[in-house]
């Protein structure tokens, strides 16, 4: 075999998963199988078992790998563990689901399953996030999902003051975590993500007000909505920090400008996915949820489409970093749509969207392809409720 | 003795680079390959927990890799990261520096997408994956002999490639 063959064989073989990845995914196989083993009945090998189950729960120093395998041995959990106690036939039936808990996840602060959301549930699917940017990501989930809660509870007025506390310093928690975290990693995924964190909070903010304004927990949402408020213009700098790194890297470094064509497609490919899930929803919710909610919904997608139609004019250019950019956008967008749907339909709110307006917060000099941000004649695009 | 479950993650971590790559090749999108990576093991996990009995749990992976492959190109979309809960946000990045910062990943697969599939799959199952042509006769579906001429062609139709693309 000649030289150059022999050469490309070589390269060939470095195609292959990082390090991070391979491991990611062996956890969640590994973690397929502890819950659903070959032969029901058999209990799974000691090794699984405690690569599954782990060392860092707090179970008061257990060797799992030497526990017996009668999964009953999980009765000796400190209970002090859980903020509320856990009844027997609960943890009974945590035990017999053979790990995560399905019926926790959707637990609020102020119920029994609560501590097995937050302490179990999440604490395993955290394991998963091996990289910096997984990291980020797990974190920024994280905050959207005490905001979920703070809103359930809102929306039913039961939000009490030592919950909230609860909840919005965790949210901060989060949040810290997530920054730092984006700092740590790619830029391209920093973008990534803090534009993500940036759709959701606006989302969440929109709800928020929402609540406040009909006079629910109002004293309590106020600090949240704050936090909120402050939160998603860092994570608005952040990204617009990052994709003008983004951009100028494109146009100086030819190497950095064929890695970002590749994100630009693969931004589009994502953009594209959103606003059809989105159209799906909207489909979905046609006959339950009021008429202007569906047209806000479809006007907010049919400027995604305009941005994607943008983005596609600047890859044919040849001008990637923006065309990153602009899916991007278009992505937000439609994130957003999809998440004040969603809270129309599980909080029973009239939330308005709004487009958004780059101008408040960015130097002009640093976006030439700010006008397409702007909505058509200059006004904000409000529907009445 | 090693038990079923050690012998499957003993089997992921040897051949979890070559099955991405196969999917990778095909779909030219890392994320997606490793979504589908992830469901051919997955899926071979399940066809165990269902009584199935697998021989060469090597081949039984390709082509599971493939069926998913061809699944995907059925439906015309691409699979979703959806290994988290979504509260807001699309399930976990994953750096793919290995791969999107890898300038000599792009031109390996301009040289490959100009082979033809029937020789492009041999080639690489061969010559990067070093299977013997027996096991990617069984792979493929194809007589031994087969494999073995389109092998030969396609390590020729290669070095032609190479030779054109410098």
């Amino acid at each position: 075999m000649d030289k150059e063959l022999k050469q490309f064989i070589k390269s060939v073989k470095e195609i292959k998963l990082s390090k991070d990845d391979k491991s990611q995914i062996k956890h969640i196989l590994q973690s397929n199988i502890f819950n659903n083993p070959a032969n029901a009945g058999r209990p799974v090998s000691a090794e699984v078992q405690a690569r599954h189950i782990g060392h860092d729960l707090p179970v008061g120093g257990h060797d799992w790998s030497k526990q017996s395998k009668n999964k009953l041995a999980f009765l000796n959990w400190n209970l002090a563990m859980f903020k509320k106690p856990m009844p027997i036939f609960l943890m009974l039936a945590l035990l017999i689901s053979g790990g995560l808990s399905a019926s926790a996840e959707n637990a609020l602060p102020t119920d029994v399953l609560y501590p097995v959301k937050t302490h179990i549930n999440e604490r395993v699917r955290g394991w998963l996030a091996v990289s910096h940017e997984s990291e980020a990501d797990w974190q920024a989930q994280l905050m959207g999902r005490r905001l979920n809660e703070a809103e359930k509870l809102a929306s039913e007025g039961i939000l009490d003051a030592d919950t909230q506390a609860e909840l919005e310093s965790d949210f901060q928690t989060h949040a810290e975590k997530a920054e730092k975290n984006i700092a740590l990693g790619d830029v391209r995924a920093g973008a990534e993500i803090n534009s993500k964190i940036e759709s959701s909070l606006d989302a969440h903010e929109k709800i928020l007000d929402e609540l406040r304004t009909r006079g629910k927990n109002k004293i309590e949402i106020s600090p949240l909505l704050l936090k909120v408020k402050t939160h998603a213009e860092r994570a608005s700098n952040g990204r617009n920090n990052l994709e003008q790194k983004l951009n100028n890297e494109a146009n100086i470094q030819a190497n950095v400008r064929a890695n970002i064509e590749v994100a630009a497609d693969n931004k589009l490919n994502e953009a594209q996915n959103k606003i059809d899930q989105t159209r799906e929803l909207i489909n979905d919710l046609k006959r339950s949820t009021d008429n202007e909610a569906i047209v806000e919904a479809q006007t907010q997608l049919r400027l995604a489409d305009q941005v994607i139609y943008d983005g596609k004019m600047k890859m044919e250019a040849k001008e990637y970093g923006q065309a990153f950019i602009l899916f991007q956008k278009a992505h937000r967008i439609a994130q957003e749509a999809k998440l004040i749907l969603k809270a129309r339909r599980e909080l029973k709110l009239n939330v308005k969207a709004e487009m958004e307006n780059e101008s408040e917060n960015e130097d002009e000099s640093n976006h030439p392809i700010r006008d397409i941000f702007r909505p058509k004649g200059g006004a904000k695009i409000e529907l009445e409720i | 003795m090693k038990t079923l479950e050690e012998k499957f993650i003993q089997s992921y971590d040897q051949f979890s680079d070559a099955i991405f790559r196969h999917c990778y090749f095909r779909v030219h999108n890392p994320d997606i390959a490793k979504d589908l990576m992830q469901d051919a093991f997955t899926k071979t996990w399940q066809y165990l927990v269902d009584g199935g009995e697998i021989d060469n749990i090597r081949a039984f992976l390709y082509k599971t890799a493939t069926n998913l492959i061809i699944d995907l190109s059925r439906k015309k979309q691409t699979i979703s990261l959806d290994t988290l809960e979504e509260s807001g946000f699309e399930p976990g990045y994953d750096t793919r520096k290995d791969i999107d910062n890898n300038i000599e990943v792009k031109r390996i697969l301009k040289v490959i997408d100009k082979l033809d599939d029937a020789y492009r799959d041999v080639v690489i199952m061969r010559y990067v994956d070093d299977l013997p042509p027996k096991e990617i006769a069984r792979i493929i579906g194809e007589s031994e002999n087969n494999v073995s001429v389109r092998i030969h062609r396609g390590l020729n139709k290669l070095k032609e490639l190479l030779k054109d693309n410098g």
